[in-house]
């Protein structure tokens, strides 16, 4: 482990122009600074970083603590979310014949994975179809109303 | 002769060289790519100054001595802890000649893999190769059967995961079919035995490696992965986050993470979260965030057969695994896709001590043609087999319907469930009340003089009578009917009083699944 | 609850105790504050609490305690006939309302006095007289108490035919001038207005944020007096129509009307001085036919005179520096004279020294609020928590460690009152106490504290009203930047601190050897498994 350590204050206490630091460790004295606590981890999150509440002369902090270099492989290692979607198109299709009871969503919306596009009714249940991934919706094939039949395309979403 | 500084001092320059894997060059094209180098991957996956390598100077084979031989070969291996345990891990070097796959980086593998078998201690595989070392011939072939003899054993022994992180095409893939989880990256992984080329000559389907076996792919249309990573970081991130919920090996507990959040915590959500009307769909993550520990649950295989949920979770710290029927998908019902999703979570549960949570609204398998002649009768058995066969804690929460063939298959108090609970809006019944009056009343309704009123009024009374849990709870097929917002705190008491729980299978070789 | 303990804590009353029973329509410290007082008394208590507060203090503390319904304050504490039913229901003979709430709403009191029980404060008309600040300020003008200029009317903004009348009006009191809320305080319906220009807007905001906070759109026109302090005093009167000056607060450290810092007696004032503030407020009480207890408020502008504001006709918050200096029990006063007592020996001695009071008092209000982001509240659980002790240190509080500070309430968490010989020495004292306290988990207005303290400005003397808008903001990015510093450095010190990571193999087996446990359940069955093979 390298004796460097990125810091940087959570999502929970970030404020504007809070920005990471790097903070070699050889340079620190903490002895000649009033600390009022300092609970140990947080909570360590998956992705390795460790999450420590600082609370230093009143001011509460929460920081994200991780080794330089291990950071600095993450940010290389993450990608920017637009960038995530290199898989194209996703068709969504009808898994079930029945008949579109409502459509929640318009070409050129921005859906989250997991957003309810349309609700299809058969077997006399409503079946919520989800965005299975991020995205924009580029096309909606059918209307509310309309009767469809198992594999008729109903989304396409870029 | 050579002192001990001279020594000391070749072996850091081995050391060095050995870290450089297919040299500077290769790793700057593999970081153009958008990749990490498979050392660096190893970093990101283990806690920061975990790792020990072992055999970072094997080298090729007819190579010895070379003095420009690649050391350590195509693949990089060892161990380190994540969260402070102990794993071992392979991760394939795509700078040595693509990472194919020679016999010394099978023997390689092989070795850690023997390793963890007797240490009881989980394997991570980071998978980025071009296939078998062609060079090498049917030696490469004989590597790759050993590795999976090695899987296979290993399998329900110790927590086996495979992050694809490259191409993984041929043979290949079945090391990542045969483990536990797959996660892939978007974007820059594939799996496919064919690739796009041998498609397009034989069935002259046009079609790109991305779409015939890209993450998307694999995690929504086909189920052969478990999780599509947006980026490498993520996808590595989430192995952590897998080990974190399974134990060391089948002999060991899931480790037990304490949470802020009360055992007695009622949720006053879950009171309202059945619909009254019963033909309203309703999504069962409403259901499980309330329950769980923080809200925070794992969900494995989201994007396949979503008309059922599988994923883990924590109750007062202890990993579960949840099964659920999600009624806003296919109204929750059962088939083919739905089935072995189930059923193969529910096995890697039973094989590694996590109890199963199960929350039952199941309207019964789903009717039609390709239902039946794909096979819905074989692989709705998987499941029930499953069920059957599990031995962990096995909890049942019916929220709404269980209906038919299928409340038997749902973890019921018939197949060894340890605490069978229904909400007040269930109903246990042989199927639906319209179609129980259409059998039990068709002379009735035949003859009346109005059938559809007929038909309306038997219906409500049937719905009177049947559409409820107290039948079943007087039969003692539900322990008890509780408030939905009890749930959490008698789902973790039950957890606390099963955590002891001892059942058994009859001694056999192995049981005859329907695959 | 009240056995024979009871009996033997009893102080004054010769074993009398004014009531048997009493509700306290409030929740967290003031609740705390007054269950205090009836348990010294005798008097039995019936708390009431919301959903979110059902393990609270208050809770714990009472003989009794009843729940009036979830968190929001509309479907809790603010539903006065619940309360007044859960009065009767457990017997309560008296309702004591705390501060906030339902502390200064006239149909309360007439509530409670309608269902025949004691309201713990002034009479329901006095609250509606003096609550309608424009009526408040005539009364107390016509007995010849200086209030700031402005209009002894409402403002007619409904007419807009009107408005030329009143910008001559508004000319006449000059500007910059105040458009405040007829029925209220706290800032809400105030608007400062710069020029003759911008009043007709402001009247119209003010009188719209008046209707939706009050349900009262009147509004009123006031000169801003800059600089300013507030000066406040606290008033006791029974019902023999005796109102005596219990002596006076300076509140004027506060940020958008809402007060931060407030301490007794006000520096730098002379006892002359003194006098003639007590001798207006007590003419002021007196003209409303003040009981119980009140505080008249003061603006004391840089010509060293002194101007009516309003009566508040409830406890204050601050009450309890008042307390320290005038060695009075202000509540336990407040229930024998809502009994029927006539006021004590003890308040007419405390009065007497009231202009020579020879103590220092002062109190924080620690918040759970952001001093860093313009003090926006902060609420959440709170993972530690030791307050200050020591000789001249009390803390009114009603939380601790682990409690979850609501979201729905105010925000305040804990009152750190200091109490010492002279101004200098309390600070001095208070900077001791505020390097004790410590509180983890949620961010409160202790950095502003501890920076007020030792501030060479606020020792000197009492900063005007609007030094903290004007000033603070820019020294918090300073303050905040240079503790995220030293922050930053602790945390990687303490990972640095640590072997490996994440201290989460605790109970692994590798962990057990180390302690030199067992083996664990793998290594077991594997011997096991291989002395089971052994040939026999």
């Amino acid at each position: 482990m390298s004796r460097r350590v990125r810091v940087q204050p959570s999502a929970a206490t970030a404020r504007p122009g809070d920005s990471a630091r790097i903070v070699d460790l050889d340079d620190v004295d903490s002895a000649t600074q009033r600390v009022d606590i300092l609970v140990g981890a947080i909570r360590d999150d998956p992705d390795g970083a460790r999450l420590v509440e600082v609370v230093v002369d009143g001011w509460r902090f929460e920081l994200e603590v991780e080794d330089a270099a291990r950071a600095e492989l993450r940010r290389r290692a993450t990608r920017a979310p637009d960038a995530a979607t290199a898989s194209g198109p996703t068709e969504i299709r009808a898994i079930i014949p029945g008949r579109v009871a409502a459509v929640h969503v318009a070409a050129g919306d921005t859906v989250e994975a997991g957003r309810s596009l349309l609700v299809v009714e058969a077997m006399k249940m409503q079946n919520e179809i989800r965005a299975p991934r991020p995205g924009t919706v580029k096309r909606v094939a059918v209307a509310a109303g309309e009767t469809i039949d198992l594999g008729d395309l109903l989304v396409v979403v870029t | 002769m050579p002192t001990n500084d001279d020594r000391i001092a070749r072996l850091e320059a081995m050391r060095s060289r050995a870290h450089l894997g297919g040299g500077q060059v290769r790793i700057d094209q593999q970081h153009a790519r958008g990749k990490l180098t498979a050392r660096e991957r190893i970093e990101l996956l283990l806690d920061p100054g975990s790792f020990v390598e072992i055999d970072a100077f094997v080298t090729a084979r007819g190579t010895d001595g070379d003095a420009d031989a690649i050391l350590g070969d195509g693949v990089v291996t060892g161990h380190g802890a994540i969260d402070g345990r102990n794993v071992f891990v392979f991760s394939q070097d795509f700078t040595v000649f693509g990472g194919s796959l020679s016999e010394a980086c099978a023997a390689k593998i092989c070795k850690v893999m023997d390793l963890a078998m007797k240490v009881g201690v989980p394997i991570v595989g980071l998978n980025d190769s071009g296939g078998a070392r062609i060079q090498e011939g049917v030696v490469s072939l004989g590597g790759y059967a050993d590795i999976f003899l090695r899987n296979t054993l290993a399998s329900g022994v110790v927590p086996q995961l495979s992050v694809v992180m490259g191409p993984c095409a041929g043979g290949a893939v079945y090391s990542p079919a045969i483990t536990d989880f797959t996660v892939m990256v978007e974007g820059t992984s594939y799996m496919f035995v064919t690739g796009p080329g041998v498609v397009k000559s034989v069935t002259h389907e046009d079609v790109d490696a991305e779409r015939l076996g890209g993450a998307t792919t694999h995690t929504t249309i086909s189920g052969v992965a478990h999780i599509a990573a947006p980026d490498e970081s993520s996808a590595l991130a989430t192995t952590r986050r897998i080990l974190g919920y399974l134990p060391q090996n089948n002999l060991a507990d899931a480790p037990r993470r304490m949470s802020s959040d009360p055992a007695d915590r009622r949720d006053a959500s879950l009171d309202r979260v059945v619909p009254d009307d019963p033909a309203q769909a309703y999504d069962m993550h409403d259901v499980i965030g309330p329950i769980v520990d923080d809200g925070e649950f794992l969900e494995i295989q989201p994007g396949w057969a979503q008309n059922v949920i599988v994923g883990f979770a924590r109750l007062a710290g202890r990993s579960v695994g949840i099964v659920a029927q999600q009624p806003a998908v296919l109204a929750g019902a059962l088939d083919i896709a739905a089935s072995t999703k189930a059923a193969r979570f529910v096995r890697t549960c039973d094989c590694f001590n996590v109890p199963l949570v199960t929350f039952v609204d199941v309207p019964g398998f789903l009717p039609g043609v390709d239902q039946e002649h794909g096979g819905i009768i074989r692989h709705g058995a998987k499941l029930l087999f499953a069920y059957c066969e599990a031995t962990v804690p096995k909890l049942t929460v019916i929220t709404r319907k269980a209906y038919g063939g299928a409340y038997d298959v749902m973890s019921s108090k018939h197949i060894r469930g340890d605490l069978n609970l229904a909400w007040p809006t269930a109903e246990i019944a042989v199927m639906g009340p319209a179609g129980a009056v259409n059998v039990i009343h068709r002379d009735a309704i035949e003859s009346a003089t109005d059938p559809d009123a007929r038909r309306a009024r038997l219906v409500e009374e049937y719905e009177e009578r049947f559409a409820n849990p107290y039948i079943a709870a007087s039969r003692g097929y539900v322990d008890d009917v509780i408030l939905p917002s009890e749930t959490r705190p008698r789902l973790i008491a039950s957890l606390d009083l099963l955590a002891d729980k001892r059942d058994t299978n009859p001694p056999k070789k192995h049981g005859n699944i329907p695959l | 609850m009240t056995g024979a303990l009871s009996v033997s804590l009893r102080k004054d009353g010769g074993g009398e105790r004014p009531f048997r029973r009493l509700l306290i329509a409030n929740r967290g410290e003031i609740a705390v504050r007054i269950i205090r007082a009836c348990r010294e008394l005798g008097v039995e208590t019936v708390a009431v609490f919301s959903d979110p507060d059902a393990d609270g203090l208050p809770v714990r503390l009472a003989d009794r305690a009843v729940r009036l319904g979830p968190g929001p304050a509309d479907d809790s504490y603010l539903r006065g006939e619940a309360i007044v039913n859960a009065a009767i229901a457990t017997g309560a003979d008296a309702i004591h309302p705390g501060y906030g709430f339902l502390a200064e709403r006239a149909s309360f009191a007439r509530l409670v006095e309608d269902a025949g029980l004691t309201f713990v404060g002034p009479s329901s008309e006095v609250i509606a007289a003096l609550g309608d600040k424009v009526a408040a300020r005539r009364t107390v003008a016509a007995v010849g108490v200086p209030v700031v200029t402005g209009t002894l009317e409402p403002a007619a903004i409904e007419h807009p035919d009107d408005l030329p009348a009143l910008l001559v009006e508004a000319d006449r009191i000059g500007f910059p001038l105040l458009v405040k809320a007829a029925a209220g305080g706290g800032g809400r319906g105030m608007r400062r207005v710069a020029d003759r220009d911008a009043l007709p807007a402001a009247l119209v905001a003010g009188s719209a944020e008046a209707r939706s906070a009050f349900g009262d759109g009147a509004v009123y026109l006031e000169r801003e007096i800059r600089p300013a302090r507030h000066i406040e005093v606290q008033l006791l009167g029974d019902a023999h129509g005796t109102v005596l000056a219990l002596g006076e607060r300076d509140c004027s450290l506060q940020r958008r009307h809402q007060k931060l810092v407030e301490e007794a007696p006000a520096a730098g004032l002379s006892s002359d001085e003194r006098g003639v503030l007590h001798d207006l407020a007590v003419r002021a009480a007196q003209a409303a036919e003040l009981q119980n207890a009140a505080t008249a408020e003061f603006l004391f502008d840089a010509d060293r005179r002194f101007w009516f504001l309003e009566v508040n006709t409830r406890l204050q918050v601050e009450h309890g520096v008042t307390e320290l200096v005038a060695d009075v029990d202000i509540v336990r006063e407040q229930l024998w004279l809502a009994a029927g007592r006539p006021l004590s020996e003890r308040v007419v001695a405390a009065a007497g020294r009231a202009g020579n009071p020879g103590r220092h008092a002062i109190e924080v209000r620690i918040s759970a609020e952001d001093p860093g982001r313009e003090f926006a509240p902060a609420p959440g659980r709170i993972d530690r928590w030791a307050m200050p002790s020591g000789p001249g240190v009390r803390v009114d509080t009603a939380v601790g460690s682990g409690h979850r500070v609501p979201p729905d309430y105010d925000p305040l968490i804990a009152k750190v009152m200091i109490v010492d010989d002279s101004r200098g020495e309390a600070l001095d004292r208070l900077a001791r106490a505020l390097d004790e306290t410590v509180i983890g988990g949620i961010q409160t207005t202790l950095p502003f504290h501890r920076f007020v303290v030792n501030d060479p400005g606020f020792r000197a003397g009492p900063l005007p009203i609007d030094w903290v808008d004007a000033h603070w903001d820019s020294i918090a990015v300073e303050r905040r930047a240079a503790a995220l510093e030293v922050a930053g450095r602790v945390a990687a010190a303490a990972i640095d601190a640590r072997p490996g990571v994440a201290g989460a193999d605790a109970g692994s087996p590798a962990a057990a050897r180390r302690a030199g446990g067992d083996a664990s359940a793998w290594a077991r069955a594997g011997r096991s498994a291989a002395i089971e093979r052994w040939p026999r």
